[in-house]
């Protein structure tokens, strides 16, 4: 018997796992799973889906593709290089140029109106959606929450609920508006960021899902979206995809997150598409798939603000 | 020994768990019942019961919360989660040297501590089998972290060297020099390959 095998023999006088440490340890897992910063979606209260993307293993800033861009009406478009720093650090300068930064009361309500518009995948009619949703400002009160015409009522958070993206104003304003810090803080998310510290291939990912997350919300405190964008900049794995056009025809360009094979997103995530003269965000092409049917999803905002009750329009 | 649940492939492995674990995190349990028990063995063997418990069940959130992170060409989870483990029991570095300095000094066990351990030749077998253990626990404590890790995981977690050097993120050819090395130095602590040789002391310093 060679020393190996007496090793693998030799037992350490470990004893077995206990039924009742089994089912401690499996009780931990599924507080895991109940923690929705860790889930897909959260749990409990069925949102629609967070954005779902990752890493292709390409900068960013490398990714430069030719689109046609037209300078006026007047001239003929002509053709330049357009990579996707270019379009999202232009998404960040018009969304600072437009928006108009609120200061709800934590006793308020966040209204926001958001139209999505679905076409069956392989032909059928469409349909659009109008979703009104009325969410508490600090979380302490019921939210009201249209998801694709379903509606419901969402109770306050319980002690210790978190979610993302957050759902408190509160929490949402401690993020930092500068793109680089925001990156870090959504990466070391649940510890201390350590803003010195380069990102590791592996961490792309999650700072995907956070990042879009963010996104996701109609409604942000002032600056972050801007920084968002010029974050999503810098992730690499972003694709430029030219010739895009929200659901009135207007052209676009659109930005996508295609994982490599073996994540999530090896099909490629939802796209962002932005506004191809200004890089004005437009909105979000998305698809779901429900009962055996897939639909193409087209989703913007069209309304939002703070207002006093729930069923109350800005 | 540990029960292995053999490699799965398709639609039962691993990987396809985890994946669905993507969009139904629940799914997630179906990893937990096949591997904890093996992760807990794993564990008990380095650090004892206690610590073994919490790694156990941190080894399985922390990859729960890395599920996207994992990559589904490879079927087989287990090392991946020896990895995760590996890491956490990392953390106990000093309980884990004590633990076996302890066993390496200490008899097992006091006369009637066991029943039906009367008979001679059993008493002596299991004499020459402590005293086993002990240069056993000594050589394993006098071991670098990192050699005793790719052994443990060899000799306990049942890995093999490819399945190893992805548990670890090290090269193969680390994990088979790391193991000759580690294997060499167990050998020396229990006299050559005279595993039943007595000894007076272990180097475990």
């Amino acid at each position: 018997m060679n020393e190996l095998e007496l090793l693998r023999e030799w037992d350490a006088e470990a004893p077995p796992l206990s039924d009742t440490a089994r089912a401690r340890a499996r009780f931990r897992l599924y507080q895991a799973m109940r923690d929705p910063a860790s889930a897909t979606s959260p749990v409990g209260v069925r949102r629609r889906p967070l954005l779902r993307i990752a890493v292709a293993g390409v900068a960013a800033a490398a990714v430069t593709t030719t689109v046609l861009v037209a300078q006026d009406t007047e001239t003929p478009s002509r053709t330049q290089p357009v990579s996707v720093a270019t379009v999202l650090r232009g998404a960040a300068a018009e969304e600072r140029k437009h928006e108009t930064p609120i200061a709800p009361r934590d006793d308020q309500f966040l209204y926001t109106k958001e139209v999505i518009k679905e076409t069956p995948v392989g032909g059928g009619p469409s349909k659009t959606y109008v979703d009104e949703s009325w969410d508490s400002v600090d979380g302490s009160k019921r939210s009201f929450v249209s998801e694709l015409g379903h509606t419901q009522w969402v109770p306050p958070d319980q002690p210790g609920q978190s979610s993302w993206p957050p759902s408190r104003w509160s929490q949402l304003k401690q993020l930092p508006t500068d793109p680089a810090r925001l990156l870090v803080a959504l990466r070391d998310m649940g510890g201390d960021p350590e803003y010195d510290r380069p990102t590791q291939p592996d961490e792309w990912p999650m700072v995907h899902i956070f990042l879009t997350g963010l996104l996701r919300k109609a409604v942000l405190p002032e600056g972050l979206r801007p920084a968002a964008f010029e974050a999503l900049a810098t992730v690499p794995g972003v694709k430029l995809l030219p010739g895009r056009t929200d659901a009135d025809g207007r052209p676009g360009v659109g930005i996508q997150y295609v994982g490599k094979p073996g994540t999530p997103w090896a099909r490629g995530g939802p796209v962002l598409v932005f506004d191809d003269r200004t890089y004005q965000y437009l909105g979000m092409r998305d698809r779901r798939t429900a009962g055996g049917q897939t639909y193409d999803q087209w989703s913007y905002v069209a309304a939002q603000g703070a207002v006093d009750r729930v069923k109350q329009r800005p | 020994m540990t029960v292995e649940p053999g490699v799965r492939v398709g639609q039962d492995s691993d990987a396809s768990v985890i994946e669905r674990s993507w969009a139904e995190p629940e799914a997630f349990a179906v990893l937990f019942d096949r591997h904890a028990d093996a992760v807990h063995r794993y564990a008990a063997r380095r650090l004892g019961a206690e610590a073994a418990e919490d790694v156990m069940a941190e080894t399985f959130t922390t990859a729960f919360q890395q599920r996207f992170r994992y990559d589904t060409e490879l079927p087989d989870a287990r090392p991946w989660l020896f990895g995760i483990a590996t890491n956490l029991i990392g953390r106990h570095r000093r309980a884990e040297a004590r633990r076996l300095k302890a066993m390496s000094r200490l008899p097992e066990a006091t006369p009637g501590d066991q029943a039906g351990e009367t008979v001679a030749d059993q008493v002596a077998a299991r004499v020459s089998a402590q005293a086993v253990r002990h240069d056993l626990a000594g050589a394993l404590a006098g071991l670098p972290a990192r050699h005793r890790d790719v052994l443990l995981l060899v000799a306990w977690a049942d890995l093999g060297y490819e399945e190893t050097a992805r548990a670890l993120g090290v090269p193969v050819g680390t994990v088979r020099s790391r193991l000759h090395r580690a294997r060499r130095k167990v050998r020396e602590a229990l006299g050559g390959f005279d595993p039943t040789a007595l000894r007076e002391e272990s180097d475990s310093e």
